[in-house]
């Protein structure tokens, strides 16, 4: 009974203090990240290496699943809502879908595996290797070197990535839209612009800050919880993914629901 | 020996990882000029004291203070002033395996001397390599050259600023003669320009020859501490017993005396 409760104070204390360390990082990096903007940093490249990485490099993919997603609105919409003499609200729910829920949602996913994956590896490795402490050694901070560019570079690229997501889920709605109930693009467009409120803007950008903020928060300071084994690095991987997921559902939940309270 | 200047200094320092004591109350100094040289068996906690000492391990208890400062209170701009006047050669290389050589060799550099042209740059990358016998293409990723090679990169990193104080850990350490014998000469040419030096090694030579005070390490305390003819006259067994595997018993100090006022060190 004594070693239960002795079990269960060690957790709760070691919980406490993660937290307390994780709450620390995450401060350190947002302190950094104005300095990063603020001053001419030798960690701008690895900035543009972030975005170019982050955002340039998963434009193919993100384009694919936003056409996907839009196809497949556009094709139930069309045939399902016309039932119901409902059938102009398919701009509403194309609306409501791309942008508000899913574009921020699924292109999160999408950089939780691409690149949340890479930057907890790429650190973890860095940590084994002492490549972290040789930084240190020359009087380069990890955080405003290594974490910061990474935080910027994820949470930039992600609200690029997704206002692409929506370019290419909207556009792709109208060419399928012309096979089964054909209008003209000015047509297509005015209804869609008229369906899309700013607040609607809005919220799906602050979901985009958000989840990039919770992704390279997440990927980062799971690769520095390496300690100096390689096997360690598959661990905070999954550990990387699985918190990135719950992380940014919860947030994704948080900020609908405040955005249907507030507007 | 407190008439020196004491330029590092440990005070009642611990670092426990996972429960485990690596570093168990140590108060030791350092003194400027002057090579101190860390000795103990394998496991024994030295790398971790060198790299407490450089301030790249935050202490779990106990102060570093580096002259005179603690290390905890001083100021971003005194910290990185401090790290620009000294170099760190790591027991595994440690070289930045997503950048090539001459970009690890230039980051220290663009690091703290923002305003040094690309000439002078490369000027001193230059030179830092030459002196040595670095003969590599620097476009190359680290983990495309020998680990003898990225042993000497890791080497002309610790010393491309020029530092005063100079960690080397276990330089020798899987190295073929060669060089064994340019890292060896390098770092008797460091002492004979009154680097402050703190060597972890087991080599005889680097120990017998150059080192002016000793530590000797074991189960995570300084089991002794000392100038080096105190240290090696000790007839403590355990001090016998790990000095017999680091100090060449073919030395002679006298001769050691005259390598080093040669002119080839010039």
């Amino acid at each position: 009974m004594i070693n239960s409760i002795n079990l269960l104070g060690n957790k709760i204390i070691s919980d406490i203090r993660e937290f307390a360390y994780a709450s620390g990082f995450f401060l350190k990096t947002i302190r950094e990240s104005f300095f990063f903007i603020k001053q001419k940093h030798i960690g701008y490249k690895v900035l543009v290496m972030q975005i170019l990485f982050t955002g340039f490099e998963a434009l193919n993919i993100i384009s694919l699943i936003g056409m996907s997603l839009g196809v497949v609105i556009i094709v139930q919409g069309l045939t399902l809502l016309p039932q119901f003499g409902q059938g102009d609200l398919i701009y509403s729910i194309l609306v409501v879908v791309i942008t508000k829920e899913l574009g921020p949602l699924l292109t999160a996913f999408i950089i939780i595996a691409r690149s949340a994956t890479a930057i907890s590896t790429e650190l973890g490795n860095m940590v084994v290797s002492h490549e972290i402490e040789a930084y240190v050694s020359v009087g380069i901070d990890p955080i405003s070197y290594l974490v910061v560019p990474r935080f910027l570079g994820v949470t930039i690229s992600l609200i690029l990535l997704n206002l692409y997501f929506n370019l290419s889920g909207l556009i792709g709605s109208y060419f399928v839209s012309q096979f089964i109930k054909p209008v003209t693009f000015l047509e297509y467009f005015r209804n869609l612009l008229f369906a899309l409120k700013p607040y609607i803007i809005f919220s799906s950008i602050v979901k985009s800050l958000v989840f990039g903020m919770i992704i390279s928060i997440i990927a980062t300071y799971n690769g520095f919880r390496v300690e100096g084994s390689t096997t360690e690095i598959p661990q905070v991987v999954i550990k990387s993914v699985g918190q990135g997921f719950s992380y940014c559902i919860i947030a994704d939940a948080i900020i609908t629901a405040l955005n249907y309270l507030w507007f | 020996m407190d008439e020196l200047d004491i330029i590092l200094e440990l005070n009642d320092v611990s670092i426990i990882r996972n429960s485990k004591r690596i570093i168990d109350q140590i108060s030791l100094k350092i003194f400027k000029k002057k090579t101190t040289v860390i000795v103990g068996g394998l496991g024994s906690g030295k790398s971790t004291l060198l790299k407490t000492l450089a301030g790249i391990i935050p202490t779990d208890s106990g102060k570093l203070i580096i002259e005179g400062k603690s290390f905890n209170s001083m100021s971003v701009s005194k910290l990185k002033d401090f790290r620009k006047r000294n170099g760190f050669m790591f027991q595994d290389s440690a070289l930045w395996s997503n950048k090539n050589l001459y970009q690890n060799l230039s980051l220290p550099l663009q690091l703290h001397f923002p305003d040094m042209s690309t000439d002078e740059i490369d000027r001193i990358i230059k030179k830092t390599c030459r002196s040595l016998s670095i003969d590599i293409n620097l476009n190359d990723r680290p983990a495309q050259i020998s680990s003898g090679n990225r042993k000497l990169i890791s080497l002309a990193r610790a010393l491309i600023t020029d530092p005063e104080i100079i960690f080397i850990d276990n330089p020798l350490s899987s190295l073929d003669f060669e060089t064994s014998r340019i890292i060896r000469e390098t770092i008797k040419k460091l002492k004979y320009r009154e680097k402050t030096m703190i060597i972890c090694t087991y080599d005889p030579e680097i120990t017998s020859m150059l080192s002016d005070f000793m530590i000797i390490i074991k189960d995570s305390r300084v089991y002794a501490y000392g100038t080096y003819n105190d240290i090696v006259k000790s007839n403590d067994t355990v001090i016998r017993n790990i000095l017999s595997h680091v100090i060449d018993k073919a030395s002679n100090f006298d001769d050691d005396i005259l390598d080093l006022i040669s002119p080839d060190f010039n």
